[in-house]
């Protein structure tokens, strides 16, 4: 499971980092769940600490 | 002596790189696995994207943020945008000197006298809003969009959002400076050569350690990480107002806690497009006071083109939101670009739109908020984009708030025995 919680402010410093280009961002980050491997990558690079990676 | 810097964002990097200059023992912790917090490059499909800044410094070569690096031995080159600026009216562009032509014939010599008055300082407010300073001056809607352009794109503020004075000292200081500059390899160029600059005089820069508390008194601090603790005489912090106050409030009293608390994070939302040519075909800020939203854009591959892949362009485009949806508000700045640029969808295709607003916001305190860098415990210090003082905008006004932090400590070491 991933999950974007509420502290997404929607500053895009994930969507690069996703190897899958899963990521999109318009005033918060969707990931598309049928391309993310729960790399976790996003999660580690995002400022606001708002991505919640559960493997 | 010893300084932890807590946050490598440009005023963390900045204050970081003087301090190991001049003698201290530096350790900066950054949690993030990269240095530049809002201020470096994001790659995305070739293109150097940015994590929060535009690629560019508002005083280009001659503001004090070269100044502070040329100090410093960073080796950053910085090139002048020419022109520096114009006004997109109606589908044409005005340059700075002669956007007055764009006002009705009653308005003009009213708009040309404002201006000259402005440039060369000699404009004087009281405590009102810069727009209310407008109003009183030259009543006009052309001067008011302007006006919301020009704050909007320097400080994602609108005019009756930021008092009159700031803009004021802000203007002189453009007119008198009177440059723009995009510097070599965008923002990352800045911060990696202040890494550089950082380890060569034997700082040390931690990427992925969080601090998670400041305790201890004046001059004597613990700064703790999930490492353990270490003992530092100068704390900087490059936390952002809000995070500065949670890690320090064991050291700072409860009134000046609830101060930094109480200061509101300013947003924004940015756009940045890749074109298959140059659309604006130079590597100034192109203002945009027709728009809803947009206030300004620039395209700095004209400068650098190494920050998009070879042949294309990079635009980015700057919006001060009116309200709190940014959604909403990203959506409108879209629209807008369709409008500002011939053949959007033929030319040009949006590569992200990121908006910033809270703890990761455009600035951490609004334009003439004026928060000193020192605190009322000795030796610990803030930097940042919260931290700017009167007349100084954007990177420039960091570097001034870092300059300021410097003098203060050097006159506090002076004075004491410490």
């Amino acid at each position: 499971m991933i999950r974007v919680t509420e502290r997404c402010v929607g500053c895009g410093a994930c969507m690069p980092f996703c190897p899958k280009e899963a990521i999109s961002v318009m005033g918060v980050a969707e990931i598309d769940a049928g391309r993310c491997t729960l790399c976790g990558r996003c999660a580690s690079y995002c400022p606001n600490q708002a991505i919640e990676v559960e493997r | 002596m010893r300084a932890v810097v807590v946050g490598a964002g440009l005023g963390g990097l900045l204050a970081a790189c003087a301090l190991a200059e001049r003698g201290f023992r530096v350790r900066v912790h950054e949690s993030l696995p990269y240095p530049g917090g809002r201020f470096t490059n994001l790659e995305f499909r070739g293109f150097q994207l940015s994590t929060g800044a535009l690629h560019m410094i508002p005083h280009g070569r001659r503001g004090p943020l070269a100044e502070m690096l040329a100090e410093l031995g960073a080796g950053v080159e910085i090139f002048r945008s020419e022109p520096q600026a114009v006004f997109r009216i109606g589908g044409r562009d005005y340059g700075v000197d002669e956007v007055y032509s764009a006002f009705s014939t009653g308005e003009k010599l009213r708009a040309m006298k404002l201006l000259a008055m402005m440039k060369l300082g000699r404009a004087r407010a009281g405590e009102e809003s810069y727009a209310e300073w407008l109003e009183r001056h030259l009543r006009s809607e052309l001067v008011m969009r302007l006006a919301d352009a020009f704050t909007g794109w320097c400080l994602s503020l609108r005019a009756h959002q930021v008092p009159a004075a700031e803009v004021l000292a802000q203007v002189e200081n453009l007119a008198r400076l009177g440059e723009t500059g995009v510097p070599d390899g965008g923002c990352r160029g800045v911060v990696d050569a202040l890494v550089e600059v950082l380890e060569s005089n034997g700082g040390e820069l931690r990427v992925r350690s969080r601090v998670l508390g400041v305790s201890g008194t004046s001059w004597s601090f613990r700064v703790h990480t999930g490492e353990g603790a270490e003992e530092a005489e100068v704390v900087v912090c490059n936390a952002g107002l809000h995070r500065s106050a949670e890690l320090a409030e064991g050291v700072l009293p409860p009134e000046y806690v609830r101060m930094l608390r109480g200061v509101e994070s300013v947003p924004g939302v940015k756009i940045s497009v890749a074109c298959d040519e140059p659309v604006l075909g130079h590597s100034g800020v192109v203002f945009t006071p027709d728009a809803e939203r947009v206030c300004g854009m620039n395209e700095v591959t004209n400068a650098v083109p190494e920050l998009a892949p070879p042949g294309k362009h990079l635009l980015m485009a700057h919006a001060a939101p009116a309200g709190g949806d940014l959604r909403r508000e990203a959506e409108i700045a879209l629209r807008d670009l369709h409008r500002l640029i011939p053949d959007f969808r033929k030319r040009c295709r949006v590569l992200a739109v990121q908006t910033y607003r809270g703890e990761w916001p455009v600035n951490h305190a609004p334009s003439g908020t004026h928060i000193p860098p020192e605190t009322p415990a000795g030796g610990l210090y803030l930097v940042g984009d919260g931290v700017k003082p009167r007349g100084w905008m954007e990177t420039d006004g960091i570097a001034m708030g870092v300059r300021e932090m410097l003098e203060h400590l050097s006159r506090a070491l002076e004075e004491s025995s410490v």
